[in-house]
């Protein structure tokens, strides 16, 4: 779910992204639509600048030259009806001009006239103000507002012929009108290949509409206010071809972004999303269909699902395995508890037993020496001899019963252990066996101080030193003590140059009631050598032996630091 | 012996008795020797006012119904009785055993051994040991 979530969030940033990218190429095209706009718009500004500045120029050169001419400032001076009639109206008709006016240094009009039918001339005055900016500047255009429409104006003060006297003074005024008229929209449309308006103010509501660029030229009056505008409209193919264009590469990468976005999602939702949740289920529900589906997933996901598999039969032998353990570790415990009770029941049997068994053969020994006693002189020898017999089986049934105690009071009674210096022990054990004058007993000096039971370990030296006596064949017997040190134990070894144990007898030494000789040769239990080995190893030691028959042996045994 | 006081002995196995019966005739101890077979008839015959009070009790350990342990701790309970000596005859080698019974205050603590002989040398121990010991 959170993993989805994140997933989500990657998805919507980077739909962001691809809408702020799409949004700055958006506003790159229009910024290059503006330009090409402007661009054209200063193209067709000045396309309608040279086109009006062009057809006024033809009036107004006129009216520039006709103001050098004698002829005129003779007029001036002395106005002959005829003439300005004849001259001035074809002249000035003939370029164009619609009004004429002349007038004297005291601005007193000289003469006046209109070349349109039906008008009344000169259809519109000249204002104060004009004829002052006129002998400032010599020479001026403006325009006017009339109620035939705007009249383009031209302005020269008057001068003789020549160059000179222009730059002196003037001899009077004179104006050349011409109307803005359909013929001159109609020229001005030529030039500029446009279409032309007059209008009188500029509103919002006359923004471009379409595919057209709209720009206006002012028409100032003499004091330079903006009386009214010409205004060209255009129509211009590349416009519409453009946007056409650039709407068209907008709406082609809005829907390049919808299909990349849609594209990644279903990508990523078929190769990563639909593998990971069949893996996730798979590993969910561990269901066989599911583990079925992770054998189909296809490229690194094909090895993913090799793997959980792999895994799950890994976790699935494991699971029987612990089964299996668990299964034999309660048999184990349950054979251990067996185990156990049979043991303590051993233990106790052997004692009870062993116990039970001593006040029979007690009475069978002292009636047997009762009869010996009492009855002596009605037995013959044999009869006294079966008697002895019976009396030493009687003492060798009760040294096993007692070896048998023995054997089970190691594991039957726990005896403390106590820090025993080995030097000390070993000298009282050799005290208690005190071999024959024959022996000699040699013993390591510093030997180490161990934790054992005290009793027990005085039973380990007294049974193998006795034992060192008691088999012993030699004239002289030499009985060695020694110790060796290991890492986590004490060696402690017992060398007699006795007869020797040959080695197949190894291990049947060690167990119980098994002698090498036959008792009736030998008085022995057999139990001496059982019931050490059985100390050693309940003190976590061990014991063995090596021997050069008919020389020496050794019995090693070890006890933990 | 001393006083001609009589022995009580306790022991169930018949010819255990017999063997304590016959050692103290071979040892010229002339004492009655009474003989019962565990401590429950020990306590009755002890608590019985008609009876003498024994000079010595030799007591085996291992009994039916009541044995030597439980008789002495009833016994070593009763100031009647616990003055009397008590010497513990028994075929149990076991340390434990005899811990328990010298803590129960017996006056000695005797291993019967299998050998008539050896026996015999036991009771007489016995014997010396009370001729020497003052009796109450």
């Amino acid at each position: 779910m959170k993993t989805q979530n994140k997933l989500l969030i990657i998805l919507v940033i980077s739909a962001m992204i691809m809408f702020a990218g799409f949004l700055i190429i958006l506003d790159i095209q229009k910024r290059q639509t503006s330009i090409l706009l402007s661009s054209g718009e200063a193209q067709q500004q000045k396309i309608l600048e040279t086109a009006i500045e062009a057809r006024s120029e033809v009036i107004g050169r006129t009216v520039y030259d006709y103001t050098y001419w004698d002829d005129l400032v003779n007029y001036l001076q002395a106005p002959d009806p005829l003439f300005a009639d004849d001259n001035l109206k074809t002249l000035f008709s003939s370029f164009g001009a619609n009004v004429v006016w002349m007038f004297n240094l005291r601005q007193e009009s000289i003469f006046a006239s209109a070349f349109i039918k039906d008008t009344i001339p000169p259809f519109a005055e000249i204002p104060k103000g004009m004829f002052d900016e006129v002998m400032k500047k010599k020479i001026a255009l403006f325009y006017l507002k009339t109620v035939y429409g705007i009249l383009e104006v031209h302005a020269a003060t008057m001068h003789g012929s020549n160059d000179e006297a222009r730059e002196k003074e003037a001899y009077g005024y004179f104006f050349v009108g011409k109307l803005l008229d359909s013929a001159w929209i109609e020229s001005v449309n030529q030039l500029t290949e446009g279409k032309i308006n007059i209008i009188e103010k500029i509103t919002p509501d006359d923004s471009p509409q379409g595919d057209e660029i709209v720009v206006e030229y002012p028409l100032n009056d003499w004091q330079g206010n903006t009386v009214s505008w010409v205004r060209l409209s255009r129509n211009y193919e590349f416009i519409k071809v453009f946007k056409k264009l650039s709407r068209f590469s907008t709406y082609f990468l809005a829907g390049m972004v919808i299909v990349i976005l849609a594209i990644f999602f279903m990508s990523f939702n078929f190769l990563v999303k639909k593998p990971l949740s069949t893996i996730s289920s798979a590993l969910a529900s561990r269901s066989s269909t599911d583990r079925l589906k992770l054998g189909m997933l296809r490229s690194e996901f094909h090895k993913i699902g090799q793997m959980i598999e792999e895994y799950f039969e890994q976790q699935e032998s494991l699971e029987m395995e612990i089964e299996v353990r668990k299964k034999t570790e309660a048999q184990k415990e349950k054979l251990i508890n067996e185990l156990d009770i049979a043991n303590k029941e051993l233990k106790d049997f052997a004692y009870i037993v062993s116990h039970d068994l001593k006040a029979p053969l007690r009475a069978i020994g002292s009636i047997t020496q009762w009869i010996h006693t009492d009855y002596h002189d009605k037995l013959d020898d044999d009869g006294r001899m079966q008697l002895d017999l019976l009396l030493s089986r009687v003492h060798r049934m009760q040294n096993l019963i007692e070896g048998v105690l023995a054997y089970s009071r190691v594991s039957r009674v726990k005896e403390e252990k106590e820090t025993i210096d080995l030097n000390k022990l070993v000298k009282e054990a050799i005290e208690m066996v005190s071999p024959p004058e024959k022996f000699t007993v040699i013993a390591d000096e510093n030997l180490p101080v161990v934790k054992y039971g005290p009793t027990r370990l005085l039973q380990i030296f007294q049974n193998l030193i006795s034992n060192a006596v008691k088999y012993n064949n030699k004239d002289t017997g030499i009985i060695e003590i020694r110790c060796a040190e290991n890492q986590h134990d004490w060696a402690i070894s017992i060398t007699d140059n006795g007869p020797g144990i040959e080695e197949k007898y190894f291990e049947k030494i060690f167990q119980i009631f098994q002698t090498l000789k036959a008792r009736d040769e030998f008085e022995s239990t057999g139990i001496g050598l059982t019931i050490v080995k059985k100390i050693i190893e309940s003190n976590g030691g061990k014991i063995s032996v090596s021997s050069i028959p008919g020389e020496q042996t050794t019995f090693t045994f070890t006890i933990l630091k | 012996m001393l006083k001609n006081k009589p022995i009580l002995l306790v022991e169930d196995d018949m010819i255990d008795a017999m063997t304590v019966k016959r050692a103290l005739r071979e040892l010229n101890v002339i004492n009655p020797v009474l003989s019962v077979e565990n401590g429950e008839e020990a306590l009755e015959y002890l608590r019985d006012e008609k009876n003498e009070f024994p000079g010595i009790i030799l007591l085996d350990l291992n009994m039916p119904r009541m044995n030597g342990i439980e008789f002495l701790k009833i016994a070593k309970n009763d100031d009647n009785l616990k003055h009397i000596p008590v010497i513990v005859l028994t075929t149990s080698l076991e340390e434990m055993d005899r811990v328990d019974t010298f803590n129960l205050g017996v006056a000695g603590y005797m291993v019967k051994p299998v050998d008539y002989k050896q026996f015999v040398e036991v009771i007489k121990a016995i014997k010396l040991y009370w001729s020497l010991s003052e009796l109450p």
